[in-house]
């Protein structure tokens, strides 16, 4: 091992050889990697499996009611004239984009049988939100309408929180 | 004077350098679900950082040995190999994550175009870095980032629960379901290795060469890794209260940076948002940067190339290629629209998995009384060294079953 190392020391001090001496195990490293890689990859997708069972259902609600609660609070601080119009632009684009992709995340899951219902009002609520947060983006600058939308929203999250109190 | 000076200035640099993508995304998101209960796990992971950066500053001076020539040596070529692969691998998604975030962050500064926004950073970082000078990099981005204190500074107006802070300085695994103590588990590990990202660590120690350190300042080698470290500690901190005031009482789980900079101003006015926006931007732009030279640092010294930012291109050609390509490839994922804190969160269960493989070589040559004469470790240098490798190594095994098992850290 010791001298294994002084000869790689040594050679590593001219980086031809050292690259002729790696280039032999570089495929093998690279593959090795690249399925480690490829590994992580797919178990970072696993979160976007289509069946839905009650455990997932739990998350897509809570993450829906998080959604909710985080326009109410966007839509708060707008009415308080405590958000730069740019950054209100941009976060209310962003946050449409995200709930329209939980919401299409939905409408591609396939519940089981005992939580169908459940699963539908998730469905149904998420899709509402998406729709109030993309009306929403014409009328940053009138806080009455906006105050109208906080309202539907808050009914919107009461309504995904008792849906999950009844799982 | 001018000794003092330089330790405040980089003690100051560390500071603002010290915040990233990944260190937002995840403490945020753990304030937001366990409140102030995972504190402990920050400060593990800033004891954790000041051993190992201290430990490779004081290689790089003494034994004038870079990282990954530490590691070709220590851990054989084909091992070394698999761990230049991997580092770079993990420096090219962050670098892209990073890439990411800022065009998010100047599209909500300007509102235009983000893709216009990516094309045109990536060709200001190239210029920037060509022209200047490695100590004028790291200071423009590391104070730049000082500006972050904003997050701080929002933290401590909202009046943080010193009791549940206290609470939170003890591992408690008594989550109310096993999914929850499994959660719990993940975003540990995920603030360990997000405040540990090495490709922060090889920047500074090739920086320490960059810039000739020498045995005289070791001193200054310590007060940066220990000062600098422990005071960007409070700005993790203060992220991890935030997301425990702020969004824990509301049931958020921050899946947006645009909402994780919202709360970055959250009791002041609409000006402070720009405040915390501009901190953001220059702290994930010193990463993007530090990402992209490190894999430069990382080829060049692994492969016994040439190298350094303060020599001539034309004597470094295989160091400016690297961190050119490594910008291009990162703006070219990023550009195809994945999600930034999607990388991030690859970025830093990728991180801990292959950080053993970075630190034993670093604390096998600071132990080694041969090469290091009488700066090797002390007795309690390499015994905290020894723990922190243990507790590396758990993390690193951990990590990606618990990515599986948590779906990503979805609640």
């Amino acid at each position: 091992m010791g001298s294994r190392l002084f000869r790689l020391a040594r050679q590593c001090t001219k980086p031809a050889a050292t690259c002729e001496y790696l280039s032999g195990i570089f495929f093998d490293v690279l593959k090795a990697i690249v399925a480690i890689f490829a590994v992580l990859l797919t178990f970072a997708s696993c979160s976007r499996q289509k069946t839905v069972d009650r455990e997932k259902l739990r998350s897509e609600l809570l993450t829906s009611i998080s959604f909710s609660s985080e326009v109410e609070l966007f839509l708060e601080r707008v009415m308080q004239g405590r958000v730069a119009a740019k950054f209100a632009d941009g976060h209310v684009e962003y946050l449409s984009r995200e709930i329209e992709r939980e919401a299409k995340d939905l409408q591609e899951g396939i519940p089981s049988h005992d939580i169908e219902r459940q699963f539908n009002e998730c469905k149904r609520q998420t899709e509402s939100l998406a729709h109030e947060v993309a009306s929403s983006k014409s009328m940053l600058m009138d806080k009455a309408a906006l105050a109208e939308v906080e309202k539907r929203i808050v009914k919107i999250r009461e309504t995904l929180q008792s849906t999950k109190s009844s799982l | 004077m001018k000794k003092l000076l330089g330790i405040t200035l980089g003690i100051m640099t560390a500071l603002g350098g010290f915040v990233d993508l990944g260190q937002i995304v995840f403490t945020t998101q753990a304030g937001a679900i366990f409140g102030y209960q995972l504190l402990w796990a920050i400060v593990l992971g800033t004891a954790a950082i000041i051993v190992y950066m201290e430990m490779c500053g004081r290689v790089a001076v003494v034994a004038r040995e870079p990282i990954f020539s530490v590691i070709r040596q220590r851990l054989g070529a084909k091992v070394g190999l698999v761990t230049l692969v991997a580092s770079n691998l993990l420096n090219l998604i962050t670098c892209a994550a990073e890439l990411g975030g800022i065009a998010i962050v100047l599209h909500l500064l300007t509102g235009w175009p983000e893709k216009l926004l990516l094309v045109g950073t990536t060709l200001v970082f190239l210029i920037m870095i060509l022209l200047l000078r490695f100590e004028w990099i790291e200071r423009i981005f590391g104070l730049s980032g000082l500006l972050m204190i904003i997050f701080a500074v929002s933290a401590y107006v909202l009046r943080p629960d010193a009791e549940r802070m206290l609470h939170g300085l003890l591992p408690l695994f008594s989550q109310p379901t096993a999914k929850d103590n499994l959660l719990y588990a993940y975003f540990a590990v995920g603030i360990f290795s997000a405040m540990l990202m090495e490709y922060e660590v090889h920047f500074y120690s090739s920086g320490a060469i960059e810039e000739d350190w020498t045995t005289d300042d070791l001193s200054e080698n310590f007060m940066v890794a220990s000062l600098g470290s422990v005071m960007g500690s409070f700005l993790t901190i203060a992220l991890l209260c935030l997301g425990a005031i702020v969004f824990l009482t509301r049931g958020i789980f921050p899946q947006l940076l645009s909402t994780t900079t919202l709360v970055g101003a959250y009791p002041f006015a609409a000006k402070a948002i720009v405040l915390a926006l501009l901190g953001t931007l220059a702290c994930i732009a010193g990463a993007a940067v530090e990402t992209a030279l490190s894999g430069a640092y990382n080829v060049c010294q692994f492969f016994n190339f040439e190298w350094g930012k303060n020599r001539p291109v034309k004597e470094v050609k295989v160091y400016t290629a690297t961190w050119i390509a490594m910008f291009a490839v990162a703006m070219s994922i990023a550009l195809t629209g994945v999600r930034p804190l999607q990388l991030v969160n690859i970025s830093i269960v990728f991180g801990m998995v292959i950080m053993p493989l970075t630190y034993y070589p670093i604390l096998k040559v600071a132990s080694d009384r041969n090469i290091m004469g009488k700066h090797v470790n002390s007795r309690m240098d390499t015994a905290v060294g020894t723990v922190f490798l243990v507790l590396i190594v758990i993390a690193s095994v951990a990590a990606i079953p618990l990515m599986v098992l948590t779906g990503s850290g979805k609640p």
